[in-house]
């Protein structure tokens, strides 16, 4: 176990929480918006959180570089104001892995709030609760194994997250170097003692994960 | 101006247009229990949930003890939690990952803590259900569920009770038990309520006014016992699950008396009690005839006296059916011709008692009398 | 339909078969072009004859090797992925050549005003990040990497550096402005001539210099044709298009 092998695994811990706390407070409102209200362009909001899901991650990294890069949409107009690029650091690999966790996030605790029964919240209607407390106090909570299934498939994603994360973030030791990326690099230098603890870390810390979320899957509320 | 003025707690008037399906409502209902009786997918709970404030109508108008919940007109629509509206769902819709304390308290929160739980232990005692606080709605039967779930709607102090088929998910004993312990408690409570059913019986029993629906409309709404005795058209009598409906040729329409043929018998009925149905005499008129108010003529006794039996027929029980206390008889009329109910005329039912003493199983051709006020006309 | 399906998959995944002889190459990318134009030459003058190229950094290239990839000549960019080949006997040691030599050297965005002249230039604050390929598996990061410990600047420059796959990607990061200079190939600058400018050359005494050998692969399965393409990389043909896309004749 080397210092690099070490500091990936770090990396590649820190990235996932951090993307899976981002999903967690962005995709579950969206979740629960998606399942529950009409809007215009819902359609249109649904597609574009499920693309990442579809899309190769090279074409998913090409569209964050098109948005992010120095000299992207949203990238440009930042680096010509603070001279700072997300590119290349760990905050790129933390978007990457959002992003392409997302929608695993944003399905299953979608599924999980639609499964609840829409009387339970039309009871808290008549007895006074707003929409909004009625989701924190009904639905939510109903919906909770499903929305915990889908922020630990979420996590398990983004720990796994190599080809957006390569094209936005590079492969850079210690800095972007993600276990994905570090097993990549030591089967390209042939170092198969490096590969193989990385390989067993995550494949390890992946099924912790999923036996996790079908645990929490399969209990009822 | 005073909203519901003669006395009407509840005025409904309401159009919803969804795909495939409209509703055109307009009824009213005083004190007591209003009941809203018809066939599944008539729009009894899409009533309902108009009434909570759930679904909004395309427009009309919806009053309750002179709130105006609704009003397309001026534009006035109360949001569900501002109704005060107690709705006992269909399925009880009871918070699962709550206990039944705090089901029933859900609706107390703006109350301070002590007053809280004051008001909800009053409610769990009232409906026997003390001793069950910390259960949760999965640990209960049936029947505690149902009572959890009227708690629940009656611990807010609700302008207007709506409860939606609240005894169909409960077995026959069960149902029995509280659909009385229900009646009791929703006259001693007073507020106004509304109930949803498909079941006559059901109707009956809880109903001071009953609203008839059928697709999208209403057929009759009437006091209990008019629909019972009157109903007002063949459609009502067959939701009401009515037997022996029969048509038959006018002979003779007077405000007292409607004489018609039917069967080659000459028949004669009291009219309806408005007295203002006039049938053409030649043209059709529906009526039904009570299967309990059919006498056989006991055999032993002489011959009828036709100042005493009425509507004299003979015919013959071609079949019979035992149901416990009581036995129905399918009677074909001596008449040539086909019956009017495929195999048979007229179901007639008689208690346990008399299909002994008149020892029908071994003696089956009988003359029948009916009372002319046994024989209900049906308006068009 | 499923029987077209069937017919389909099945003309597609004989396609290789179908030729009627075919070999493939793996080239260090940054002799893509030179490969393509001498390749376009080579099947010219052999009707039947098709080729296909698997280009990439040397590194990885060499390790598909290693793996038992289906190759028939291998162009590296630099000597010790040969030798690695060589020690493992994965190669035809009498047909290793080595054919050109490139440079080193420093491009910049083509619309940067940083000034950048001199290697202590990279150390200016407004240089804020430098590409070198992965000096693990790609030759010029590497060589690169040799230039700058030479030069005192390689411990300095560590915050600034980011690691590229291969030379284009490299030479991809300056084009597109994500970094403010890299380090390529003279033959890499001259390819992407309107979007980088060189900003300096090291001085080819700071690094070995960079000697590109060809080699037929020892399970070949068309040696004699593969032996012939090797040949023309030293001829007087191909020393032609070499020079003429900026690579240096070999020592």
């Amino acid at each position: 176990m080397t210092p690099d092998t070490l500091s990936a695994l770090a990396l590649s811990i820190r990235v996932a929480l951090v993307a899976t706390l981002l999903n967690a407070v962005v995709g579950i409102p969206l979740a629960y918006v998606l399942a529950r209200r009409r809007f215009r362009g819902r359609g249109l909001v649904d597609l574009l959180v499920t693309l990442p899901l579809v899309l190769p991650p090279t074409v998913t990294g090409y569209y964050l570089i098109v948005l992010l890069g120095r000299r992207g949409w949203l990238g440009g107009p930042l680096y010509t104001l603070t001279g700072w690029s997300i590119t290349f650091t760990w905050y790129a690999a933390v978007v990457a892995a959002t992003v392409m966790a997302l929608p695993l996030l944003v399905r299953t605790a979608r599924a999980a709030i639609e499964s609840v029964d829409r009387d339970l919240e039309r009871a808290a209607f008549t007895l006074g609760r707003p929409e909004w407390r009625t989701a924190i106090e009904v639905t939510l909570p109903l919906a909770r194994n499903g929305i915990l299934a889908g922020l630990v498939l979420a996590f398990a994603r983004a720990l796994g997250e190599f080809g957006a994360t390569l094209m936005l973030a590079g492969n850079i030791p210690g800095r972007t170097t993600t276990v994905p990326l570090a097993i990549y690099t030591a089967v390209q230098t042939g170092e198969s003692g490096d590969a193989l603890v990385l390989v067993a870390a995550l494949t390890a810390l992946s099924c912790v994960v999923l036996v996790a979320a079908g645990r929490l899957g399969a209990r009822a509320t | 101006m005073k909203d519901g003025e003669g006395g009407e707690r509840l005025e409904v008037s309401i159009v919803v247009s969804l795909p495939g399906f409209a509703l055109d409502v307009a009824w009213t209902a005083g004190d007591g229990v209003a009941v809203l009786f018809g066939p599944s997918g008539a729009g009894k709970t899409l009533t309902l949930q108009c009434l909570a404030g759930l679904m909004r109508p395309a427009h009309g108008r919806i009053v309750v003890d002179g709130r105006v919940f609704f009003d397309s007109a001026s534009g006035v629509d109360l949001p569900p939690q501002q109704r005060r509206v107690g709705y006992v769902f269909q399925g009880y819709a009871l918070f699962p990952h709550l206990t039944v304390a705090d089901n029933v308290a859900f609706g107390l929160r703006d109350r301070p803590r002590a007053a809280r739980a004051r008001r909800a232990a009053e409610v769990i005692e009232r409906l026997g259900l003390g001793g069950l606080e910390r259960r949760y709605p999965r640990e209960l039967s049936g029947g505690q569920r149902q009572r959890v779930a009227l708690g629940r709607a009656l611990a807010i102090d609700p302008a207007l009770l709506l409860l939606d088929e609240p005894l169909s998910a409960l077995d026959a004993p069960t149902r029995r038990e509280l659909r009385d312990e229900l009646r009791a408690l929703l006259t001693d409570v007073g507020t106004a309520a509304v109930v949803v059913t498909h079941d006559f019986t059901e109707a009956y029993r809880l109903a001071d006014r009953i609203v008839v629906y059928r697709d999208g409309r209403v057929i009759q709404a009437a006091p209990r016992a008019e629909l019972l005795w009157r109903p007002a058209s063949e459609d009502v009598a067959r939701i009401m699950g009515i037997r022996n409906i029969f048509h038959g040729t006018v002979l003779k329409a007077t405000p007292d008396r409607i004489q018609l043929r039917w069967r080659g018998q000459m028949l004669e009925a009291v009219n309806s009690p408005t007295r203002a149905y006039l049938p053409p005499p030649g043209g059709p008129i529906a009526f039904f005839i009570r299967p309990e108010y059919v006498r056989l003529i006991r055999k032993d006794r002489g011959a009828p006296d036709p100042g005493h039996h009425m509507n004299l027929m003979s015919g013959t029980v071609v079949s019979q059916a035992d149901f416990g206390t009581m036995w129905t008889l399918a009677i074909r009329l001596d008449e040539p011709g086909p019956p009017a109910q495929g195999e048979y005329d007229l179901e007639v039912e008689v208690p346990r008692l008399v299909h002994e003493i008149l020892e029908l199983d071994r003696d089956r051709h009988w003359q029948l009398s009916i009372h002319r006020g046994s024989i209900h006309v049906l308006p068009a | 339909m499923f029987r077209a399906l069937v017919v389909v998959t099945i003309v597609l995944a004989s396609g290789g078969a179908i030729a009627a002889q075919e070999m493939t190459l793996s080239v260090a990318i940054s002799m893509k072009e030179a490969t393509e134009e001498l390749g376009r030459a080579f099947m010219q003058s052999r009707p039947g004859v098709t080729l296909r190229y698997n280009f990439g950094s040397s590194g990885e290239l060499q390790k598909q090797i290693e793996a038992g990839a289906p190759v028939d000549v291998f162009i590296s960019a630099a000597q010790r992925q040969m030798d690695e080949l060589q020690q493992k006997g994965l190669i035809v040691l009498a047909t290793r050549r080595n054919f050109s030599r490139n440079v080193l050297t420093v491009v910049k965005s083509a619309d940067s005003t940083l000034d950048v002249s001199k290697p202590a230039d990279l150390l200016d604050p407004r240089v804020r990040r430098i590409v070198i390929g992965n000096p693990r598996t790609v030759p010029v990061g590497q060589y690169s990497e040799e230039c700058l410990r030479t030069l005192g600047l390689w411990e300095r420059l560590q915050p600034k550096l980011v690691l590229a796959e291969n030379v284009r990607q490299a030479l991809d990061y300056v084009s597109r402005g994500e970094v403010d200079a890299g380090f390529v190939y003279t033959t890499d600058a001259a390819v992407r001539a309107t979007r980088v400018k060189e900003a300096f050359r090291p001085g080819e005494d700071t690094y070995r210099p960079v000697v590109y050998p060809a080699a037929v692969v020892k399970d070949s399965r068309q040696p004699a044709l593969a032996r012939a393409f090797v040949e023309l990389l030293v001829s007087a043909d191909g020393r032609a298009v070499l020079t003429r896309l900026g690579f240096q004749p070999p020592p």
